[in-house]
């Protein structure tokens, strides 16, 4: 409320204390979180930044080099080419994932017994608890020469077939991380998926059965619909994490098929980590982070996520 | 009285802390902390002994971290922090990269002035880690060769007589349709090799005269790769024909280490012939030996492969596995102290066999019995051949490492290069495209020569 006779900033400074005064206890119980962020999230990012900008040494004195790394970054064929695997293979992983999860999701709805849904539910969700070490093992071993794939081919083509060495094939390459990707996330979309579903209100689908319409026209005119906001949500969050995948690549990833899905962040783990190139690292994970942010501002106005409705 | 009493109880327990203080405290000449990767014991409680061990040996107090895993992360996030250690173990790359930073200490002068350090260990494993004729670091083991290890039953039953293989690659393709022949389990394949990361291809080279790694050409002084020159197409079509036949494991073009060694195990011998260490070809059969699988049933063997053009051979020996000193280290001299011990033959039992009196006991003969624990532990605390150029193997070699030690004269590391995984994984990527036949082999060898260029590998 402002006091007539006072000066804007007068009046801002009093309503601002009075604020204080008022939530004082609120705002005592969110500085562990704000500490917290700042210490754990805000600090390490503007030390990369400052990395960035400098030649680091492990041990010893730092150079400034102001943009000269994110030149390099930005003029090495090798982060092109990443930069296309990533946006290839994350775009695929996503798109597949969401399908899928819808997928799942709309097929779980129509088990009448609970224990089947249950079981359904917890059994897709199961290989998204599950590390990339151990995924990544399980599906080299389903598409070794000797695994289930060339076992099931050699079943129909006979003896005479020639194993396949998928994991060495660069034609297969990309849509083997696709598939694995969205495999192991599918159970998780799912199960946001299925969250939506159910708060949709039943009575909705008695009156299109009384109209006659069928199954899928409920589930295309009714569902489909009502799961837009969480549509939406799935969108936002995969576009986030689509530039940051590393560990799939790492575990999966050998030299025959290496420039087919080698991404950003596998890259900037061989330059910081194994070459003690901090400062090109860092260069190239505030490009990351850069991107991130520019992807998700895009596609958040594009799929008008601001309109939940 | 009261009064008394409690006076009296706490001088009693004043003077039973000062009586323990003093029967604990050994007086060490300071503390040396060391970053280590593979050094020491297998889990906590032997590492406490290793450290205690290692300690009254040097007379210092020794710190000993192990990461459980990751040890480059964690190599790379300790030294940006800023944390001090003494000594750190890395590998001959790392070494390269930290040494150009200027991160670690020059210990050559130390070297130098070290009687143990200059006469225990040989001058040219000293000459392999000079840069700009400087030494940055000391050494955590002795490299040991790569070799062609063999299934000698399985060549037996194949008819073939293991000491008269021809060493050519014609002599060695007939051992792989030999073995095909005998052999008619679909999952079978004579021979497995770790094309992707072209680890294992010098016995194979060498028939052509070819030395892996980058080397210089002494008639301009650039560097260049002699497995992608025209003069390694022979050894390349032979496995691509190894390929097309069915002699080489479709598998070798992913698997790793680790899944070649299972192939070729006592358990599972679906591969006969393969490249690897000298001290693998001891623990297969220690394993198998464990397993109550007797040599009768299972016995792998040692061969250099083919012969050089000049009638040798040519192996590849590991790069150096090191421990070097930071240049924020806080007592060089402790941990000079320890590499000296390292280099003794003390320090090689410590590093080899372990703990006396846990992993090994040795009786009034002098006769060293290894443990149960120790056997499990495979008389490898981190060297299972210490640095030391005159040690003595106390309790004996596993079979067949000791044959394949015969043939280490004939081996010779490659050049250190800061960025080997790039070298590893071009080199790998178009070995992997010749043999499959994607390309001609012509043409691999040349984009094999265009991408090692591009990625600064090499200049030619």
């Amino acid at each position: 409320m402002e006091i007539k006779g006072m000066s804007y900033t007068a009046n801002l400074r009093r309503q601002t204390r009075s604020r204080l005064k008022r939530y004082k206890t609120i705002y005592l119980l969110m500085i562990p979180v704000v500490a917290y962020f700042l210490v754990f999230s805000y600090f390490p990012m503007a030390l990369g930044v400052f990395n960035s900008l400098h030649e680091i040494k492990l041990l010893g004195s730092i150079t400034w080099v102001g943009l000269d790394q994110y030149r390099a970054v930005l003029s090495s064929p090798v982060y092109g080419q990443a930069t296309v695997n990533t946006l290839i293979v994350g775009m695929g992983t996503f798109l597949l994932q969401l399908a899928w999860g819808l997928l799942l999701a709309l097929c779980i709805t129509e088990l009448r017994r609970r224990v089947s849904r249950s079981f359904f539910q917890t059994a897709t969700y199961i290989p998204y608890l599950l590390s990339w070490a151990v995924v990544g093992s399980i599906w080299i071993a389903i598409l070794s020469p000797s695994g289930m794939i060339n076992g099931f081919l050699r079943m129909i083509f006979g003896d005479g077939f020639r194993r396949i060495v998928f994991m060495s094939e660069r034609s297969y390459a990309r849509a083997i991380m696709i598939f694995t990707g969205a495999w192991k996330t599918a159970g998780y979309t799912a199960a946001l998926f299925l969250a939506a579903i159910i708060s949709i209100n039943p009575s909705l689908y008695e009156a299109a059965a009384i109209d006659g319409a069928t199954r899928v026209e409920q589930i295309r005119r009714i569902t489909l619909p009502s799961i837009i906001p969480t549509v939406k949500v799935v969108t936002l969050l995969a576009v986030m994490g689509m530039l940051r995948n590393f560990d799939q690549i790492y575990i999966m990833s050998n030299a025959s098929i290496l420039d087919k899905v080698r991404n950003l962040l596998y890259l900037i783990y061989m330059d910081g980590i194994v070459q003690f190139k901090v400062g090109l690292a860092s260069a190239a994970a505030c490009l990351v982070l850069a991107m991130t942010l520019l992807l998700t501002l895009i596609v958040r106005k594009l799929i008008g996520y601001d309109r939940l409705g | 009285m009261k009064r008394l009493m409690a006076i009296m109880m706490a001088m009693a327990m004043l003077l039973a802390c000062a009586v323990s203080a003093g029967a604990e405290t050994t007086e060490t000449t300071g503390t040396v902390r060391m970053l280590v990767a593979v050094t020491g014991g297998k889990d906590d409680a032997e590492m406490r002994l290793f450290e205690e061990a290692l300690g009254a040996a040097t007379n210092l107090e020794i710190i000993i971290e192990k990461p459980a895993s990751d040890y480059d992360n964690v190599l790379m996030q300790k030294l940006g922090a800023g944390e001090s250690y003494d000594l750190v173990y890395m590998n001959a790359s790392q070494y390269l990269n930290l040494a150009q930073q200027g991160a670690l200490t020059d210990l050559t002068d130390y070297i130098a002035a070290s009687d143990i350090l200059s006469n225990n260990v040989p001058q040219s494993e000293w000459d392999d880690l000079k840069i700009d004729g400087r030494i940055y670091a000391g050494f955590n083991k002795r490299e040991c060769h790569v070799l062609v290890a063999l299934n000698k039953v399985m060549l037996e039953n194949a008819g073939i007589d293991y000491t008269q293989i021809e060493p050519t690659l014609e002599g060695y393709y007939e051992v792989f349709t030999a073995l095909r022949a005998a052999n008619s389990d679909e999952d079978f394949y004579p021979f497995n090799t770790i094309i992707s990361q072209a680890w294992d291809l010098q016995p194979w080279m060498s028939s052509v005269g070819l030395k892996g790694g980058v080397v210089v050409d002494e008639s301009d002084g650039l560097t260049y790769v002699p497995y992608a020159t025209d003069a390694s197409y022979e050894v390349w079509a032979w496995l691509k024909k190894l390929y097309d036949e069915d002699l080489l494991d479709p598998a070798s073009f992913v698997d790793s280490t680790t899944d070649m060694r299972n192939k070729m195990s006592a358990a599972s011998q679906l591969t006969a012939v393969t490249v690897d260490w000298g001290a693998w070809i001891g623990l297969h059969n220690a394993n198998a030996l464990a397993g109550g699988v007797s040599e009768d049933d299972y016995a792998i063997v040692a061969m250099p492969g083919t012969m050089t053009p000049d009638g040798s051979y040519s192996l590849r020996k590991g790069s150096a596995s090191l421990f070097a000193v930071p240049v924020n280290a806080q007592n060089v001299e402790g941990a000079i102290k320890v590499l000296e011990y390292f280099a003794t033959q003390e320090g090689g039992n410590l590093l080899s066999l372990g703990i006396e009196g846990y992993d090994y006991t040795v009786d009034a003969d002098g006769n060293v019995t290894m443990t149960e624990i120790g056997l499990a532990h495979g008389k490898d605390h981190g060297a299972p051949v210490p640095i030391y150029k005159d040690f003595v193997f106390l309790a004996g070699l596993n079979p067949g490492f000791e044959e394949s030690l015969e043939y280490l004269e004939y081996a010779s590391i490659e050049t250190i290069i800061s960025n080997e995984s790039d070298y590893k994984s071009i080199v790998g990527k178009w070995a992997v495209s010749m043999i499959r036949g994607d390309v001609s082999i012509e043409e691999g060898l040349a984009s094999m020569r265009q991408e090692l260029v591009t990625m600064g590998v090499c200049e030619k």
